[in-house]
């Protein structure tokens, strides 16, 4: 195969041409490409860095722990934010197959999406250890160069993790189907996250005996930077060569493995990606579903308009991405939880059973939130060919089927599940209060809605006002689990009023979601039925640098 | 004198997308100075044969080489030499035409003053100059499609592969082309040219190749396959060698689910 040497002049057209399109909100799916989006996310990555710059104004660390608490949480927040900018970044069909036919070197290409992916990942490195770099000033033994030092290493570490992340993209492109490797990211970052709470008990089980200061976190790369953020200050780095050497072997090997098969083949394999994906569907399953949403959105429309939301639900990567990474996280939180899911009428019933049912809220509003988002949103022009009582239809039917998959589904579960452990009484009493806590979640939120479903490019500024509706919700959903825990459980006709009343609110504010949605459908519409006709007076670039031409 | 050495060879070229194959053990050459017609029924191959041609997918198996470039190894020379016409417009929508025109020809490493010159021409003629700062994403279809024809020409390639390139042209547009591409050939340029309008491609082409299901079932010039089918029309000669069915029963067919 052909990788094609490196061709700096169109290394050069190619990271000018990625940032005029970020300029132009061309591919707004991409935090990098997005400057509002990112400069919100950097604003709040700052506020973030101020745990560990209280941390280090308490006094009672040393400028090390500091630089390994943040070069722990810069490592933690930027793989998911990473592996998402990557997979937009990197396997992006529509793009590749633009320039597929052009002769530019796979190596040209990848080396200028890596340096747009590099210099994002700096961007939220510093923007995270900004205000602990100033506190580490207060730390005994810190020259006043030490902003510096720990900047730069904050910097070298980000750009490490975009580097290793890209590695890890180039081995599942190798291991997987083009077609898949996003959705293999993001299941290999989950199933990374979900490690975490079990490490534990895995080190139980081995009886190892894990020390703060042990020589072998030398063989992490948190370790590396910060010693390297400690270059010229007081206070001992934690680097053993011993161990730190065969991890940075290790690491060499993955990035430069990963990165080599991305320059084999790579816009080939990226422009082919739609066609080599394969579909199928079980003509069953949807005659039931439509038979379910017919009766719960009393049209055709309705229906028709909730089988292909749960269809499209499922395939959009989009919308997928959102929902697994706000639910899977919070689910494995709650199912790992001391105590286990014991009942919560018990004296000692588990905070995780209280919780559980505001976590299938949380995903539920999560997943209405992400729906209007799409990488399918071309095919919107289908609704501006519906007639009014269609798009009525496909409001109700958006929201029956999330009320179907959210609420439906998981309080049936629960009912088997709960009443196989607990008994009719209270498990029966239990899913009664989940459906009722999870239909009142959409009444209540269900009107949020950005759009009508798929009809909207991805947008990185919506990842945070996805986050913060999630983040409000947990909220909610802990405050709600505490009240559930010292008063409602205690007794069980007071559940049963509560399910009830929930139940009641859960319609009125159902209703006034669904009309609220049923006004918006049609100004929803005229936002992407006209056409922007501006013009670009200045060329890609002004003026072609002389050196180049 | 003898005939020019062929500027695509293929030789038992299969290709699958991962599933059944889609093109089932090809061989046939294209020589230069001849516009060649690619035909063939829907899912018959055709976009994807023109997609390995032009070093966009790689082969299963088979030998392929174009314009002297054996692929895919010599894919990225190839591109060099080549001018693509894409089934589907894929454009950057924020861009102005000539944003996305510079680009090509700069990604070609064209000479700036050259570069200029030739989008100025091109765009004039195909009545997109006084538009070159719109953004693409405000064209209509007939005017994205003359982009792709400007972008495919800017380079002056020695070989063009087109798909579908009269997709959405007006009357006046499709006529142009038409004439460029033989004008084209005329000074010995390669012209692959995929097509379901069937009477450009009689008038337009000195050869045709009709693929179905993956298998080349024909190739000749269009007057020697008339006359070896005894029909009247290449699209009588189509029908006949693709086994179309009469299309009468399926009318009534589709007419007896609608409204009377």
């Amino acid at each position: 195969m052909s990788i094609g040497a490196f061709d700096r002049r169109q290394y050069v057209l190619i990271v000018r041409l990625l940032r005029t399109l970020g300029a132009r909100r061309e591919l707004t799916s991409q935090f990098g490409m997005h400057g509002p989006a990112l400069g919100i996310l950097a604003a709040l990555l700052v506020l973030l860095g101020g745990f560990p710059a209280l941390v280090a104004l308490t006094g009672r660390v040393t400028p090390r722990d500091v630089l390994m608490l943040s070069q722990t949480m810069t490592l933690v927040l930027l793989v998911p934010l990473l592996i998402a900018e990557a997979a937009d970044a990197l396997l992006n069909p529509a793009e590749a197959a633009v320039l597929a036919h052009r002769p530019i070197g796979n190596l040209t290409y990848v080396a200028a999406k890596l340096t747009y992916l590099i210099g994002f990942a700096v961007v939220v490195g510093l923007a995270l250890n900004a205000l602990p770099a100033l506190a580490g000033l207060r730390l005994e033994g810190t020259s006043r160069f030490y902003p510096l030092t720990h900047l730069a290493a904050a910097a070298l570490g980000a750009a490490f993790t975009a580097l290793a992340t890209c590695g890890a993209l180039g081995v599942l492109f190798r291991m997987v189907p083009a077609a898949r490797v996003r959705n293999a990211a993001l299941w290999a970052q989950l199933l990374g996250g979900l490690s975490l709470p079990a490490l534990p008990h895995v080190l139980n089980l081995i009886d190892a005996d894990i020390r703060f200061d042990g020589p072998y976190w030398s063989a992490l790369p948190v370790s590396w930077f910060a010693a390297l953020g400690l270059a010229g200050q007081g206070g001992s780095a934690l680097f053993v060569p011993a161990f730190a050497l065969p991890g940075m072997v290790l690491s060499a090997g993955l990035v430069l493995a990963g990165l080599s098969v991305l320059t084999q083949g790579y816009m080939i394999r990226t422009s082919t990606t739609r066609r080599a994906a394969g579909t199928t569907t079980s003509v069953r399953r949807s005659r039931l579903a439509m038979r379910l949403l017919e009766r719960l959105t009393g049209s055709r429309a309705g229906a028709g308009s909730g089988l292909f939301v749960m269809k499209m639900a499922r395939r959009d990567w989009q919308v997928r991405r959102t929902l697994l990474q706000a639910v899977v996280p919070l689910l494995l939180v709650v199912l790992t939880a001391r105590g286990g899911l014991r009942s919560p009428f018990e004296e000692d019933g588990s905070f995780a059973t209280h919780l559980l049912p505001h976590i299938f809220g949380i995903a539920m509003i999560a997943a209405a939130d992400a729906l209007a988002f799409s990488d399918h949103y071309r095919a919107r022009w289908i609704f501006l060919t519906v007639p009014a009582s269609g798009l009525r239809g496909v409001v109700r039917g958006t929201l029956a089927t999330l009320w179907l998959s959210g609420a439906a589904i998981p309080s049936v579960v629960v009912l088997i599940v709960a009443t196989a452990a607990w008994g009719v009484e209270h498990g029966g009493l239990y899913a009664a209060y989940t459906l009722a806590v999870l239909s009142c979640y959409l009444g209540v939120f269900g009107w949020a809605q950005r759009g009508l479903p798929f009809t909207r490019q991805a947008d990185a500024k919506r990842t945070i006002g996805n986050a913060s509706v999630v983040f409000l919700c947990i909220i909610l959903g802990v405050a709600a689990a505490i009240v559930q825990v010292v008063w409602l459980f205690r007794d069980v006709g007071r559940v049963a009023i509560a399910s009830l009343v929930l139940g009641a609110t859960a319609v009125i504010a159902g209703r006034t979601s669904l009309r609220i949605l049923e006004n918006k459908a049609l100004s929803l519409l005229a936002a992407f039925s006209g056409r922007d006709r501006r013009t670009f007076t200045v060329a890609l670039d002004e003026a072609e640098d002389d050196d180049l031409a | 004198m003898m005939a020019p050495s062929p500027s695509i060879t293929v030789r038992d070229l299969r290709f699958s997308y991962g599933g059944p194959d889609i093109l089932h053990g090809l061989t046939f050459d294209v020589r230069p100075g001849e516009v060649t017609g690619l035909l063939g029924p829907n899912g018959a191959g055709k976009s994807t044969l023109l997609r390995i041609l032009v070093g966009i997918l790689d082969a299963s198996s088979g030998h392929v080489e174009v314009q002297g470039h054996v692929l895919p190894d010599g894919r990225l020379a190839l591109k060099q030499t080549i001018g693509y016409v894409p089934e589907a417009a894929e454009l950057y929508e924020t861009l102005s035409a000539l944003e996305f025109l510079e680009l090509c020809g700069r990604l070609h490493g064209m000479d700036e003053d050259l570069l200029q010159a030739r989008i100025e021409t091109l765009l004039t003629g195909f009545g997109l100059f006084e538009d070159r700062l719109l953004r693409l994403g405000a064209y209509s279809k007939g005017m994205r499609q003359k982009v792709l024809l400007t972008a495919a020409l800017l380079h002056d390639p020695s070989m063009l592969v087109l798909d579908e390139p009269l997709t959405g042209l007006d009357t006046d547009s499709a006529v142009l082309v038409k004439r460029l591409l033989s004008a084209l050939a005329a000074q010995g340029r390669t012209v692959l040219y995929s097509s379901h309008v069937l009477d450009v491609v009689e008038r337009v082409c000195s050869r045709v190749l009709i693929l179905n299901y993956g298998r080349l079932i024909a190739d000749g010039s269009p007057e020697a396959l008339k006359s070896a089918t005894h029909e009247a029309t290449l699209e009588d000669v189509f029908r006949q060698v693709t086994q179309a069915g009469d299309v009468e029963p399926r009318v009534q067919q589709m007419m007896s689910c609608l409204r009377p």
